[in-house]
């Protein structure tokens, strides 16, 4: 087959073309398998190649003359690819939840909004929720909620909820030594009140 | 909304609620008063009692002479230290077995713990131990804080129209499982950082107020037990010439503060009997049980506030619920604005008048809450000293 647009092989379908990635010999091509698909198969193919992080590619890119983006692919798209836009996080709110108490499978929290105004209220979660801290989880810990709304490329919205214990961590020995000198001092103070 | 003033030679106990906390104050007559735990309004952030001080024109700086936190719990403390420093001539009080290195190292590591979050239990006991440290030079004969435990008297009588304020409890032997259980509780390098809890109800300070022939008992949330502890402990040791007959119900009226020899030894026959509900999580205090019990034993009982949830949730609420998905279930407010209870007798008068600022109403029978529902209802009631 006449190499009429470009150095690169590319599988594409039953067929195998040279089709330059980054060149305007496709666009003015429009031969057979080009023709096929397209639009979507060139952006396609540049996107994924410039995506992509592949180190042997990358290697092959180096080998290309300058301004030469461009690869082989080991398997064609069965279809052509639609370009999505990424979905979009619109809005985003948490609160600090103290767990007042958890009976048969609910837990009962005192929320207060923690990135906007809002009033402090309480409200029940499944125990499930906290997977996998649920079972640790006891009256008096702190739970984050973080609520996300996203909207879809395809316009649908959607809101997603976590909830999730607050991980406390360990003492240091700092903070025991400096806890303990404030009580320390403290004592004294109370011996010279009374 | 209640805003005379009372008269010189008036005793007046108020008590306000908003459904989760309680806040009480005595008018021991001739500009003398006594602050005893403090709630917020969580709707517009008041505090009830200090709200009402200002209102009825009392010099909140120079007439109150002693702030009593009764016990760490939120319902009791929220706020204390916002009246405490308002109160700049009262002595603070807690209890004997919280003035120690180790409730100051507890209070120290809840603020690391729990920095940055807005639910810390002791967080008002830090704010209160640097007021009582900034007072701490205002003169000779000024003691900033007071410890109670069972028989102190913190208000000694002395002057015209003596009043004295006396502590019945916590106990030596509420001390002494207090220190045991504080020392448990510290932290140490390399363990966990969430921090245990104490029942501080089991420290809570129960107060005995007499001036001239009034008597006024204040039961905190002090529970029936255990074995030399709460009220086995208080009803074993204290025998009052006099009883009383006002009477601020222990524990939000729940049963775990019942005890027969209370009522019997320590209280008039249908004392007046007042109490704050608590609306906490699933809990809710007094029960049915609860109020069918104190109805039957007074018939002259009030309460603050709703003991079930406000029935219609605020539309900020609901707004707020609305983000939340639908995961979160049931959402709702605890609180509603604080009622107020007032019982006032003038000395030498046998009677007391008693007032309810809505939602306060009258805890038995069905008609008294109707008619609690209508601004200023007032009862005036003869009880049998």
């Amino acid at each position: 087959m006449p190499n009429q647009w470009g150095s690169d092989t590319v599988s594409v379908g039953a067929f195998q073309q040279r089709v330059s990635t980054a060149g305007s010999a496709v666009n003015s091509a429009g031969g057979s398998a080009a023709g096929l698909f397209g639009d979507s198969v060139r952006k396609w193919l540049a996107l994924r190649s410039v995506l992509s992080s592949d180190s042997t590619q990358a290697s092959e890119t180096s080998e290309k003359p300058s301004g030469q983006l461009s690869e082989t692919l080991s398997e064609p798209p069965s279809q052509p690819k639609i370009l999505k836009r990424p979905d979009r996080v619109v809005g985003l709110k948490r609160w600090t939840g103290l767990i007042l108490n958890i009976k048969d499978d609910l837990l009962t929290v005192e929320l207060t909004p923690t990135d906007h105004e809002g009033p402090t209220f309480y409200t029940e979660f499944d125990l499930s929720l906290l997977a996998p801290d649920e079972a640790i989880a006891q009256a008096g810990d702190i739970v984050y909620l973080t609520t996300r709304f996203v909207q879809a490329s395809s316009g649908y919205s959607t809101v997603t909820t976590q909830l999730r214990l607050r991980r406390t961590g360990q003492w240091s020995e700092k903070e025991v030594a400096d806890i303990t000198k404030l009580a320390s001092r403290y004592a004294t103070y109370f011996d010279d009140v009374e | 909304m209640l805003s005379d003033p009372p008269a010189e030679d008036t005793i007046e106990v108020s008590i306000f609620g908003p459904g989760k906390g309680e806040a009480i104050l005595v008018y021991l007559g001739y500009n003398r008063w006594i602050a005893v735990d403090s709630c917020v309004d969580q709707i517009d952030g008041s505090i009830p009692a200090l709200a009402y001080l200002d209102r009825i024109g009392v010099n909140v700086s120079t007439d109150v002479l002693l702030v009593v936190g009764t016990h760490a719990h939120d319902d009791h403390i929220a706020g204390i230290s916002k009246v405490f420093l308002r109160c700049e001539a009262a002595s603070f009080v807690f209890a004997h077995a919280l003035a120690n290195s180790q409730f100051v190292a507890l209070v120290d590591a809840d603020a690391r713990a729990y920095a940055g979050i807005p639910f810390r239990s002791f967080s008002e006991y830090q704010k209160v131990f640097e007021i009582v440290k900034s007072r701490s030079t205002s003169g000779p004969g000024f003691r900033p804080w007071r410890f109670a435990s069972e028989t102190t008297v913190l208000l000694p009588p002395t002057g015209p129209n003596p009043a004295k304020v006396t502590a019945l409890s916590p106990s030596d032997e509420a001390y002494h499982r207090s220190l045991r259980a504080l020392s448990n509780l510290l932290p140490v390098a390399g363990g966990g950082r969430r921090l245990a809890r104490i029942d501080p109800n089991e420290l809570a300070i129960a107060l005995w107020v007499e001036v001239d022939g009034k008597v006024i008992l204040l039961g905190a949330d002090v529970l029936t037990g255990p074995n030399g502890c709460g009220w086995t402990a208080v009803t074993e040791s204290f025998s009052p010439e006099a009883k009383a007959q006002v009477v601020k119900l222990p524990h939000h009226g729940s049963v775990t503060g019942h005890h027969d020899a209370m009522w019997t030894n320590l209280l008039v026959r249908s004392p007046i009997a007042l109490l704050a509900p608590f609306r906490g999580g699933n809990i809710a205090l007094p029960s049915r049980d609860d109020r069918r019990r104190i109805c039957s034993l007074t018939p002259n009982a009030y309460v603050t506030a709703a003991v079930q949830r406000p029935g219609a949730v605020d539309a900020r609420v609901q707004r707020e619920a609305r983000s939340l998905g639908p995961l979160a279930r049931n959402p709702r407010e605890p609180w509603g604005p604080a009622g107020h209870i007032r019982a006032r007798s003038r000395i030498g008068d046998a009677n007391w008048t008693v007032e309810v600022s809505p939602p306060a109403r009258k805890l038995c029978g069905r008609h008294d809450r109707r008619r609690a529902s209508s601004e200023g209802a007032v009862d005036i009631l003869d009880v049998d000293a």
